[in-house]
């Protein structure tokens, strides 16, 4: 009888060191060894450091979980429970992020910084309700074209086939709809897409075109800041729940401090992939004011195609009245 | 009461080949149609490459279906185990309680994902919600449950035996009773070896595996599903279908009678020329196909039958068709090999480039010693007749145009790999019933239904073993394996032996394509470290993980072999030995001696 007691006792204190414990799997697409990575291994150290060692943080690097919508899946499945991803993967959750990718509508890194100010709460709440928290947003870069042929103005793209993702229908609809050619095809299938000519032309930033060779076969790019890719790193409410209130703020104080750093660094990186890749036979051309119109006029032709179907009206309007907003202030400033 | 019974099973058998059918013919026919729309310049059907991957999904279930109906699931026996019994054999009984419990268990764990995706839904394309293209996994393992169950003993009291010890094992599992124990761990894999050598299907030792191994370590079981999900709709797969039908209507039409021919006219004369061929052409179409088995499940049953024709063993046919199906690999277009280009950040012209000479090495080898069991068997030779050899040229010139077809329409970016399989598999049946007239069309039907369950006895096993691979990625074994290697290791030629080991070992167990994404970036930065250059090691990978494949006891392409010459196991092995050394004598020559893969780099 009295071992019985024992027992019981041995399985509560057992249980209740287990429960204080926790470990967050985090999944992301970044090399093991990038800086992206390192920076996420840093936080996880301070984590456990803040934590008390309470928590600590398991990195499943190089998409070996998936790719970012499968992560998701398996955060909803509670496989992982966090994982760093870009719009992609974070659409998946709330397609309100697509507000990021309105075409040509950031100038620079103060226009992002301003928008993402003054939607962040609103997605933030509704990652909430998805049932997810946002630990930190982080850029990837601008989007700039690269092509087979040169491309300086919308009339050369017509005759261009573009990238866009298997599966991202809306897209694909949004350039037949304007009258170009568009190709849906996989990740995997870019590079040999660009190789044999089955696309020519895809948006996408410096980084990822360097690190995947597309260099080799779309020798032109156009200094155009196309649209934004970004991200952030988010949690699953279940198992950040179980952490204790004073350590969620420590937590999430680090997460937002590496997630500043990361995004200095990612903007750095940008221009750095450019001028490697010029070394290696990239040209790039930089658009005439006139030319830069003609892409201008041919975005707020797409507007009411985006609206409703890729982006969510909502979110469409709130975001293109925040950049007004920016435009309105920075002319008040120069006068 | 039998008869309604009766007559239900009747409707579901039907209903499950009409469905096998109907998605059989949309996967050959969205992405040919895609084709046409594109060149005529109109609209496409919307995420129709998706459609097409998630079609790959429902064939895999419903062909899976179909094997257990058929009793032609892959395992260890010959025997099969699905059918009705009335005396008590303890280890069949354990084999098929195993199986049952394993497959129910999918079941739930696959109900649970596409309830998850229910609650979030999203749209692969307009109006189709990824849940209901889900759906067909919990239908899937279900009706491979009830097979079991309804095909295991006479005996009613028997039967309901497998029902009563998963209803405990449940209870227990929920109980979390003993759950991070190692013990049980090691209890239930020893269980679960008992079960596949009493006739167990391979998938539900896999599945059961991981399922036990997920749940000590307080995974949830979705896991598995999740898994087998995102592989088996990723955007090459459906080629295994299409280029497997194809080659399937191809054997049906006597296509391999008048390649035949074919080959005797032309290379008939040399001693080995036919087996030459068969070395070529299999490692030709696997550059096409990159190296998943295609090849033996689509010119197996057209290239081994017209080996011992032409006088060899069977087993000699048997180990070189199955040896030959993983050659080529280094190769272009190989997909393996632009992915380690890709994941290493190396070029993928230079690693085509510098797999030039290995290649040549590894088919030129296998092409020599089938020459020499030409001799030893004294196959009968003939002399060459020019005038001969171009009249049966131009007698199969419509078949004879395919391989030269598909590097086309790669290489001109006209068509993506899933449209040119898809092309193919068109151009094939078009070939057959209309310009040589072997096939009438209502055969096709049949040939549908027989290749979908040969096609779903395999996606299930690769999708179960995806899910047992992403324990082991979850667990972080590959990352432990490394620090230890790390650790341990100080020569740059130890690390190279290890290697060897390990991606044998690696391509024995895992799939091509996971195994460099989850392998090469671990490796890589250790590759820099022993002063390895970046292009050789990919070529040292490739190689090893293709030779992975012919690895006894569980290599991927000895498994889809044994399936699909309906042998065992153990002759399989016999079969494929002699070639295996040889090949293995190949691997280290490459991985020991960079001036191959780098001589013409420079």
């Amino acid at each position: 009888m009295k071992n019985k007691y024992l027992i019981i006792i041995l399985i509560l204190i057992t249980a209740l060191a287990s429960a204080k414990k926790i470990t967050i799997k985090l999944a992301t697409l970044a090399p093991q060894g990038s800086e992206m990575h390192a920076l996420m291994v840093e936080m996880g150290q301070q984590w456990e450091a803040a934590t008390d060692g309470n928590v600590t943080l398991r990195i499943y690097p190089n998409g070996v979980v998936g790719d970012e919508r499968d992560m998701i899946r398996k955060i909803r499945i509670g496989q992982i429970h966090a994982a760093a991803v870009t719009t992609e993967g974070l659409s998946v959750i709330s397609p309100d992020v697509y507000g990021f990718l309105v075409p040509m509508l950031f100038d620079d890194f103060d226009d992002v910084d301003w928008v993402r100010n003054g939607i962040a709460e609103e997605l933030e709440n509704d990652f909430n309700e998805n049932g997810f928290i946002i630990l930190n947003w982080g850029d990837v870069g601008w989007a700039y074209w690269f092509t087979k042929k040169p491309l300086k103005n919308p009339q050369d793209l017509e005759s261009m086939k573009i990238f866009t993702w298997a599966g991202d229908y809306h897209s694909d609809e949004l350039w037949k709809n304007a009258g170009y050619h568009s190709v849906q095809i996989a990740y995997l299938d870019v590079l040999s897409g660009l190789q044999t000519g089955l696309i020519d032309a895809i948006a996408t930033p410096s980084i990822i075109a360097l690190s995947n060779q597309y260099i080799g076969s779309t020798k032109y790019m156009l200094d155009l800041k196309w649209g934004l890719v970004t991200g952030g790193t988010v949690i699953d409410k279940k198992i950040w729940n179980r952490i204790q209130p004073e350590h969620q703020n420590q937590m999430l104080a680090i997460a937002r401090e590496i997630g500043v750093r990361q995004q200095s660094e990612n903007r750095k990186v940008d221009q750095q992939a450019i001028a490697a890749m010029e070394q290696y036979g990239l040209i790039v051309y930089t658009p005439s004011d006139e030319e830069v119109k003609t892409w201008k006029v041919l975005v707020k032709s797409f507007y009411p195609l985006i609206r409703g179907s890729l982006i969510p009206e909502k979110i469409f309007d709130r975001v293109i009245q925040l950049k007004a907003e920016k435009d309105l202030q920075d002319t008040l400033i120069t006068d | 009461m039998n008869k309604l019974k009766q007559q239900l099973s009747i409707r579901l058998n039907w209903g499950e080949d009409i469905l096998a059918l109907l998605v059989f013919i949309s996967i050959t026919f969205l992405p040919a149609f895609e084709i046409f729309l594109r060149v005529t310049g109109l609209r496409g059907v919307p995420s129709s490459a998706m459609i097409v991957q998630h079609l790959t999904l429902w064939i895999g279930f419903i062909g899976a279906v179909l094997a257990t109906r058929h009793n032609k699931l892959l395992s260890l026996t010959a025997k099969p185990l699905l059918q009705k019994e009335d005396k008590l054999h303890l280890g069949r009984w354990l084999a098929k309680v195993i199986s049952f419990i394993v497959a129910f268990a999918l079941m739930w764990a696959s109900l649970k994902l596409v309830r998850v995706e229910f609650e979030f839904p999203r749209n692969l394309a307009p109006g189709m919600p990824i849940w209901a293209a889900q759906s067909i996994m919990p239908i899937g393992f279900g009706l491979i449950a009830l097979q079991v169950y309804l095909n295991s003993y006479s005996n009613r009291l028997l039967q309901s035996s497998l029902l009563i010890i998963p209803l405990l094992l449940v209870l227990l599992g929920l109980s979390g009773y003993m759950q991070d124990s190692m013990f049980v761990v090691v209890l239930g894999l020893i269980i679960l070896i008992i079960a596949l050598i009493n006739g167990a299907p391979i998938f539900v030792g896999l599945g059961g595996a991981a399922i036990l191994l997920f749940w000590n370590s307080y995974v949830p079981i979705s896991a598995i599903p999740a898994e087998t999900y995102r592989i088996v709709v990723s955007p090459t797969l459906p080629t295994i279908p299409l280029f497997t039908l194809a080659g399937y209507i191809l054997a049906e039409g006597g296509a391999s009678k008048r390649m035949l021919s074919l080959f005797r006219a032309w290379f008939g004369w040399i001693p080995g020329g036919t087996p030459v061929m068969v070395v070529i052409l299999c490692g030709f179409f696997t550059a096409l196909t990159g190296g998943s088995g295609v090849t033996i499940l689509a010119m197996g049953g057209l290239l081994a039958p017209l080996l011992i024709q032409e006088g060899y063993s069977r087993s000699f046919a048997l180990g070189l068709v199955t040896v030959s199906g993983s050659l080529g690999l280094l190769f272009p277009p190989s997909l393996p090999a632009i992915i380690y280009g890709v994941t290493a950040g190396v070029s993928i012209k230079s690693i085509f480039i510098a797999g030039i000479v290995p290649g040549t090495l590894l088919v030129g080898t296998i092409a020599l010693w089938a020459i020499r069991q030409g001799k030893l068997d004294h196959v009968t030779k003939r002399k060459f007749d020019f005038g001969k050899a171009i009249r049966v040229l131009w007698q199969t010139k419509w078949e004879a145009i395919i391989p030269a077809g598909v590097l086309v329409g790669i290489f001109s970016g006209f068509t993506t790999l899933v449209e040119t399989a898809a092309l193919t598999t068109v151009y094939v049946i078009i070939v057959e019933t209309l310009v040589y007239r072997d096939l009438r069309a209502n055969q096709i039907p049949k040939i549908i239904i027989d290749c979908s369950t040969l096609i779903g006895g395999v996606l299930i096993i690769l999708g179960v073993a995806m899910g047992l691979t992403s324990y082991l990625v979850d667990a972080q074994i590959p990352m432990l394996l490394l620090d230890w290697m790390k650790e341990t290791v100080s020569s740059k030629y130890v690390f190279l032996i290890m290697l060897n080991i390990f991606l044998l070992l690696t391509g024995c167990l895992m799939d091509i394509f996971s195994s460099i994404i989850v392998v090469v970036p671990l490796i890589a930065p250790l590759g820099e470290y022993f002063g390895i250059d970046p292009v050789h090691l990919g070529i040292i990978f490739i190689a090893n993980l293709e030779l992975g494949f012919l690895t006894p006891p569980v290599g991927m392409n000895l498994f889809l072999s044994a399936y699909r010459f309906n042998e065992s196991m153990p002759v399989i092995y016999k079969a494929t030995l002699p070639f295996f050394l040889v090949r293995l004598l190949v691997v280290i020559a490459i991985t020991y001696l960079p001036f191959l893969s780098l001589g013409l780099l420079n």
